[in-house]
């Protein structure tokens, strides 16, 4: 209990890491729609797309299938209830014609952001104006879109109703680069690597999760296998390189076409923040952790079980979110399935921590989500009905109601005051 | 602008190594605190510190080794940034061998306990435990190469002697490890390749313990199988290798020892042996190499041996049996080391790091050296004394814990000691060492030997009569004069003949001048003498004299039943003045002297109850009385007696102090020395290496006469009252009350279940006799976690804030209690309140009670009812705080709440007329919304408030009427929002526990335009206090640009930048530099530097900026700024 922690915290007897990591736990097990904050406004149709800026934590946009865009400031009273206010927005129609799909922030600062939408087109707007500075016509409905956190390049990967990836290039304010060896109709989750500026993951209606490297001619580094589960080494180092070149050698190879990794569409892909594992799921209603370290050819799946509760049939991009790196150890991973609940799961454990239910009587979808930078503890969920909810910790005690609690000596009050009326007629 | 100081360095010791490192042979105990390694010198039957080397960083672990290639030791110091680095002893330094910045990973979350690093005991590696679910490995030896042919020639290569142990760091690797929670890791000795056995909790809070070897690759674990052990004792803490004769390893549980033996052995099953336990073993040594004795120390701080049976199987040895004896009690150790031939060094953090001895006899184990230590303090309060604050704080923990005063004042460091000496009342000192004493009795002349502290008596000296107390000596040119109670005597100091002798009656007090001789006779006849001992003038006074002081045309007269003092001129004694009636009873002591700087001599009269008033005298004071410049000074609780030293005074109250002269003020200065009972400044002595002899003192306390220099930089003194359970809380109370309120908590285990029984406590401690005079004993599962005290409808109240433990969960119910100290220092309950949460925090504000229950900060009116006379508790208005308010902080009606997790806000209290009378309500004023792990918060002034993080970050807020984020001006924001910005932000390496500012700004007593005025101490779980202040505006650029200059002149152990080490950094955010903050200790650095160095310094070199300044000019600068202190 926080007692003791707090004080083997400032007597030495622990470290401070040890009081931090158990209150976040606890706070993120104990999430909870917030009773206090709350966002007035709805989208007048599904919230797709929230995006939470990373320079101050502050500014959140939402956009929905309404294709309104809006931006609100998260820093908030606590006490009283709070309304979230919207700072600017972009109305209905006016930005994008059709819903938007996606939208993220300029990763370094947060004068710029990204939208994709069905309308066929990516739009970079300025923050401050709130005009549009570029305009990238797609072709194909958007699906889903990303920027890398951490490269230079400011190349958009763009995954679109079309078999291959299109990478934009916000320099040259142009198309750069087609990256194509998926072979479903559809793109449907792209993800650049937190680690490595050139690596790519997407997921397609093919059912397969790719790995791209963006500067070899031949893009496409590898499938993830579902077969290739984890198994203590026991392959035998011949077989191992000879997987590797029939794997490396050319993407049409027979070997690679009857690769899946979902036996569905691939709709939600997320990276472990240290580039080295990766979260996947499909309409096969799985979950999948894979393996990336180096040959991404085998041991690729870890077979981490989710257990009965995932939902997932709709071809439509999910949001997977995970709580920030330094957070929870391991990660949590925030799964919105198609019940309308937000599983919380251990990713490395597939461990069920929490079910968010967003309504018990009807059936609103989430769809929108992600979470406020390290150590808020707060993630915001768009659902079907255009609402915006914030999942927080559960208060360690109510706050008692005002008015009752000043009053709560009432015998004594009433005493008192005949007293002081005593008093008066003395006079 | 900001700049912290160190008052007192980190005094916990975590880490100790006995290791030869100086010189083959030569062993030498290295001590680790957060920021410095200090070298002790083992010798005979002592320590003393030989060297320090001070670290950017925090240390966190400490390891030795010795390469193959040198004949002494290394050693490997590990930090909280995961820096580590090899040190060797070279000409007289510690001088950093190689550096290894691979340790550091970005992307692996760092453990939730302390750092582990631990080494092979054949030196063939070191590993780490800095990250969850993984391990560093760092060869020390080339690994075999993975080229297979050469594996298969030779296999096993790695086990044999082969290896060449150079002293590189090769490149670390990550060993992946699946257990979260790691307890505990050693390599274990006797085996072919390293392995390690690994002690470690899993989510449903069972132990295991698994053996795990290091592969030949040196990339990955690889479980031994059936070595390891599932469901071990729950309350198992500690792993212990036994020595190579027979392998395996302990496993010491609460009830239980288990012995591992090597897998490889015949019967690999572990051996277990109950004792009569529980016992919460926390530390280890191995006595003798052959494992057939070792030291186990626990959490109470009880020493234990374990004694081995081995059992001698052909040449392989393996262990028989075992038994465990107490024999004796010690610090609470974090480490036990055993130096040889029985002595042993516990380390400790809550308690004194001690040196003990093994005695063969009762008591086994004694006490020889004690190095002392204030950590942790957990709470801390300010007391103004004038020119000076006491620190008084809550310090140590358990049996250990204690309440101090800590006091800097000017250091007496003690030469030379003559112990024997009991009862001296007086004490003067001649020419070669000659020491007179006076006793209630007799008198002593004895010539000392200050070196060798053997005294031997003078008979005859001076024709004194030994049978009387000796009253005033004195020594001018050739004469020296001598009174004690019947007579005057004066002598020939070249041949010791009686010159003349005047007898008189009852002579109580004298003062002696180069003209003459004034003494108080009968008790109310003032006489004075010629040298000759003739009488030159008389006067009767109308009452008992009580003391006197001369100087050549003036005399001033004490008396006892009056409350001033009355000026005579000299020799005529026609009484020139009185001074006014003077606060503190009547005038115990007289002294009129000189000080440095100021040009009047000045009049000091100490009166009965520690008060000291001054004039400055003019040189017509003889004539006309003129006194001027009346000062007032509370020194203590105790009458005051004064010492003339050398153009300064000596004044000795409830404790000791000294007043001296600085830039044209008296200052006074706290002593760091016992109260003594008698002082002489030493006229001319041997024992002073220098030729200047002014600053020695000869004083004598209870029971010796000790021979000290007066070092006047300030220093650190530390008065303890031992609590003997932890103290987590204080409270001072106001001088009318007299008392310090403080909770503690009483931790004991229960002897059959092994669980650990916490009882709490409110007790208050006379703040003049330093005891404590009453105890209140809390609830059974009642937690004491605040207290406060202020006065609330008119009465000074005690307040404590409690919290209900009950099952582990959080609180939901706790108690404000109210206490009145009564006149005769007693608690008596007035009031108490139930609300539903535990009270973390308490403060008072206008009048008013503010407390943080659980979440909510509550303000609440404390008032006497009309009717009944009883006190009423009312709970006005609250506030939320986003996760737990944990600290609170106020100003004038500002409230600034720290929470758990989410940073600050600050509130102001407004009144609200109401149909109802006065209301309350809190205002949030502004508030900074990103999270940060506060411990304390406290505000500066309207504007500025200081914080304290978790990780060990102070930052600084200001509160500015804010529009929009800097970096994102695109939204116009109202101007009601204003938030709290932070304008430094500093790293200082230890968990801060308290914050208290500084109300009286009473140290700017010298300069007039101060480089940094204080503004607030604080205290860290580590014994450390700094000292917070702010940088005038005009030295801003001059210190910054100091700072930078001589972080590039300055080298460095470990090549640690100090900019990286002081820099913000916690698990959320890491900056590159301390923002707006100066580190005052490392800027004293400057005045160690040679020449060259100071002027490469200011000069800029190395890329730096020239300061434009001379070197002595910044040496000015920096030499101010160490007077801070």
């Amino acid at each position: 209990m926080l007692s003791s922690y707090l004080f083997t915290r400032e007597s030495g007897l622990t470290n401070p890491r040890e009081l931090r990591s158990a209150q976040l736990l606890r706070q993120y097990s104990t999430l909870v729609i917030s009773d206090k904050r709350y966002f007035p406004t709805r989208h007048s149709g599904i919230v797709n797309a929230l995006a939470v800026d990373h320079v101050a934590n502050r500014y959140m946009i939402s956009g929905g299938s309404d294709s309104r865009i809006s931006i609100w400031d998260l820093y908030s009273r606590e006490g009283l209830r709070h309304r979230y206010e919207i700072v600017a927005g972009i109305p209905a129609k006016k930005g994008h014609k059709y819903g938007i799909s996606g939208i993220s922030w300029w990763p370094f600062d947060n004068g710029m952001f990204i939208s994709g939408s069905f309308d066929e087109t990516i739009k970079v707007w300025d923050t401050e104006a709130l005009e549009e500075v570029y305009k990238f016509e797609i072709g194909t409905r958007v699906n889903a879109h990303d920027i890398s956190p951490i490269a230079e390049h400011c190349l958009v990967a763009c995954a679109a109703d079309h078999p291959a990836i299109r990478l934009i290039d916000l320099r040259s304010s142009g198309a750069a680069q087609m990256l194509s060896s998926h072979e479903g109709m559809t793109v449907n989750a792209i993800k650049w690597s937190p680690t490595n500026p050139f690596m790519l993951a997407s997921g397609g209606s093919d059912g397969t999760v790719r790995l791209w490297d963006i500067r070899r001619s031949d893009a496409c580094l590898t499938v993830l296998n579902l077969e290739n589960t984890i198994g203590k080494g026991v392959a035998s180092i011949n077989l191992d390189s000879s997987l590797r070149a029939e794997s490396f050698s050319s993407s049409s190879t027979p070997a690679f076409g009857k690769v899946k990794s979902h036996r569905g569409v691939v709709n939600g892909l997320v990276w472990l923040d240290n580039g080295k594992k990766m979260v996947s799921t499909g309409t096969d209603e799985m979950i999948r952790v894979w393996d990336l370290t180096a040959p991404f050819t085998r041991d690729t799946n870890t077979l981490v079980n989710f257990g009965p509760l995932v939902r997932n049939r709709y071809l439509q991009c999910i949001n997977l979110v995970l709580s920030p790196l330094r957070d929870c150890v391991p990660q949590l991973l925030f799964f919105p399935s198609d019940t309308g609940d937000i599983l919380v799961f251990q990713v490395l454990t597939g461990q069920l921590i929490r079910r968010l239910a967003v309504s018990l009587n009807t059936r609103k979808r989430t769809c929108g989500l992600v979470c406020r930078g390290s150590e808020y503890v707060e993630l915001f969920s768009g659902n079907s009905d255009g609402d915006i909810i914030l999942w927080e910790a559960e208060h360690y005690a109510q706050m008692p109601h005002e008015r009752n609690s000043a009053m709560n000596q009432p015998t004594k009050n009433i005493l008192t005051e005949i007293y002081k009326g005593l008093e008066l007629e003395n006079y | 602008m900001s700049y912290a100081v160190s008052i007192h360095k980190p005094s916990s010791v975590r880490h100790a190594v006995c290791t030869d490192l100086i010189a083959p042979g030569v062993y030498s105990l290295v001590l680790a605190r957060p920021a410095s390694i200090d070298v002790y010198a083992i010798q005979s039957s002592s320590l003393s510190l030989q060297y320090s080397l001070p670290v950017n960083g925090t240390i966190t672990s400490l390891l030795t080794f010795k390469p193959t290639v040198s004949s002494t030791s290394w050693l490997f110091v590990l930090t909280e940034d995961c820096i580590g680095f090899t040190l060797s002893y070279k000409d007289g330094h510690l001088v950093t061998e190689q550096v290894s910045t691979d340790l550091d990973e970005r992307f692996l979350p760092d453990t939730d306990t302390e750092h582990i690093a631990i080494m092979d005991p054949q030196f063939r590696a070191i590993l780490l435990h800095t990250y969850k679910s993984s391990l560093t490995y760092i060869p020390l030896v080339q690994a075999p190469t993975s080229n297979k042919k050469r594996v298969l020639k030779s296999p096993g290569a790695a086990g044999t002697n082969c290896f060449q142990v150079t002293g590189t760091l090769y490149p670390a690797r990550r060993l992946p490890i699946e257990e979260l929670i790691i307890i505990s890791i050693i390599f274990l000795e006797n085996v072919e390749r390293p392995t390690i056995a690994v002690l470690y909790r899993d989510g449903q809070h069972a132990r295991h313990v698994k053996v795990y070897e290091v592969n030949a690759m040196g990339n990955a674990l690889e479980e031994v199988k059936g070595s390891g052990l599932r469901n071990v004792d729950q309350g198992a803490s500690l792993l212990m290798p036994f020595p190579p004769s027979a392998g395996g390893f302990f496993l010491l549980g609460e009830q239980l020892l288990t012995y591992f033996p090597p897998t490889n052995s015949k019967d690999p099953k572990p051996k277990k042996i109950p004792f009569n336990g529980p016992i919460n073993f926390c530390a280890w040594a191995c006595i003798d190499e052959s494992g057939k004795r070792f030291l186990l120390g626990d959490e109470l701080g009880q020493i234990y041996i374990l004694q081995v049976r081995l059992a001698c199987d052909s040449d392989t040895q393996s262990v028989l049996d075992w038994k465990i004896e107490n024999i004796g009690e010690t610090s609470i150790p974090t480490t036990l080391t055993y130096l040889g031939s029985g002595f042993f060094f516990v380390t400790s953090h809550f308690s004194p790091s001690t040196l003990f001895y093994l005695s063969p006899e009762e008591p086994h184990v004694q006490t020889v050296q004690v190095i002392p230590n204030l950590a942790p303090i957990t709470d801390f309060q300010l007391v103004d004394r004038e020119n000076t604050i006491d620190i008084i704080a809550c310090s140590g923990g358990f049996k250990s814990g204690s309440l101090r005063i800590i006091r800097s004042g000017i250091g007496v460091d003690a030469l030379a000691e003559i112990a024997g000496i009991q009862g001296v009342t007086g004490l003067w000192t001649f020419d070669n060492d000659i020491v007179v004493a006076s006793f209630v009795e007799n008198t002593m002349v004895v010539k000392c030997d200050p070196e060798s502290g053997i005294f031997e008596e003078l008979p005859g000296w001076w024709h004194i009569v030994p049978n009387e107390p000796t009253i005033e000596m004195a020594q001018y040119g050739a004469k020296g004069v001598h009174i004690n109670r019947s007579s005057v005597t004066t002598v020939d100091t070249t041949n010791g003949e009686i010159i003349s002798r005047y007898q008189s009656q009852q002579i109580s007090v004298a003062a002696v001048t180069a003209q003459a001789i004034i003494i108080a006779n009968s008790l109310t006849e003032l006489v004075v003498l010629s040298w000759d001992l003739t009488i030159i003038s008389k006067l009767t006074l109308h009452d008992e004299i009580s003391c006197i002081t001369a100087t050549e045309d003036l005399c001033v007269v004490g008396l006892w039943n009056e409350v001033r003092a009355s000026l005579y001129s000299l020799p005529d004694l026609n009484r020139v003045s009185y001074t006014e009636d003077l606060s503190g009873g009547n005038v115990r002591s007289l002294k009129i002297s000189t000080l440095d700087s100021i040009q009047e001599p000045i009049l000091f009269l100490g009166m009965a109850d520690g008060t000291l008033h001054s004039y400055h005298l003019s040189p017509s004071t003889a004539m006309d009385g003129e006194l001027t410049e009346h000062k007032i000074t509370l020194l203590g609780t105790q009458p005051v007696t004064l010492y003339s030293l050398k153009n300064s005074i000596f004044a000795v109250s409830s404790h000791p102090s000294m007043i001296f002269g600085h830039a044209k003020k008296i200052t006074i200065s706290s002593v760091n020395v016992q109260s003594p009972t008698a002082l002489a400044m030493c006229k001319d002595t041997s024992i002073a290496d220098d030729a200047d002899s002014s600053n020695v003192l000869i004083f004598a306390t209870d029971d010796m006469i000790t021979y000290g220099v007066i070092d006047q930089l300030m220093s650190t003194h530390v008065q303890t009252l031992e609590l003997k359970e932890t103290a987590r809380r204080l409270t001072i109370m106001t001088p009318a009350a007299g008392v310090i309120g403080l909770i503690t908590l009483k931790t004991e285990l229960d002897s059959y279940s092994g669980d650990e029984i916490i009882n709490c406590f409110v007790k208050i401690v006379d703040s003049s006799l330093f005891e404590v005079v009453d105890s209140f004993a809390l609830e059974e599962n009642e937690m004491a976690e605040s207290i406060t005290s202020g006065f609330f409808d008119g009465t000074e109240y005690l307040v404590v804030g409690t919290g209900f433990a009950a099952d582990r969960e959080e609180y939901t119910k706790g108690r404000i209690l109210v206490f009145e100290v009564t006149n005769e220092k007693r608690l008596s309950l007035v009031l108490q309140n139930e609300l539903h949460g535990g009270i973390y925090a308490l403060c008072e504000v206008k009048g008013n009670l503010v407390c943080a229950v659980n979440a909510i900060v509550r303000l609440c009116t404390i008032s006497t009812n009309l009717v009944t006379g009883s006190l009423d508790f009312n709970l006005q208005c609250g506030f939320r705080s986003p996760v737990m308010a944990i600290t609170l902080s106020t100003y004038e009606n500002y409230v600034l709440v720290g929470d758990l997790m989410k940073s600050v806000a600050l509130l102001q209290v407004r009144k609200v007329s109401s149909t109802d009378g006065v209301e309350y309500m809190f205002h949030e004023v502004a508030r900074y919304y990103e999270p940060m792990w506060m411990t304390d918060v406290e505000i500066l002034d309207e504007k500025t408030s200081i914080g304290t993080e978790a990780e060990g970050n102070i930052v600084v807020f200001q509160r500015e009427e804010m529009t929009g984020m800097k970096n994102s001006s695109f939204i116009q924001k109202n101007d009601e929002d204003p938030l709290l910005e932070i304008i430094s932000s500093m790293r200082v390496g230890e968990v801060v526990n308290r914050i208290r500012r500084i109300t009286k700004q009473s140290t700017d007593i010298s300069v007039a335009d101060p480089v940094v005025t204080p503004q607030a101490y604080y205290a860290t779980r580590d014994g450390a206090i700094y000292l917070y202040g702010q940088i005038s505006s005009q030295h801003i650029n001059n210190l910054i640009n100091l700072q930078s200059n001589l972080s590039k002149i300055v080298k460095s152990a470990g090549e640690l930048k100090i900019s990286s080490y002081r820099a913000f950094s916690n698990q959320r955010r890491k900056l590159l530099e301390p923002v707006r903050f100066v580190d005052g200790d490392f800027i004293e650095q400057f005045l160690e530097l040679s020449q060259l160095e100071k002027e490469q310094t200011v000069l800029g070199a190395n890329g730096g900026i020239n300061l434009n300044l001379t070197v002595g000019q910044v040496t000015g600068i920096v030499e101010d700024l160490k007077r801070l202190r």
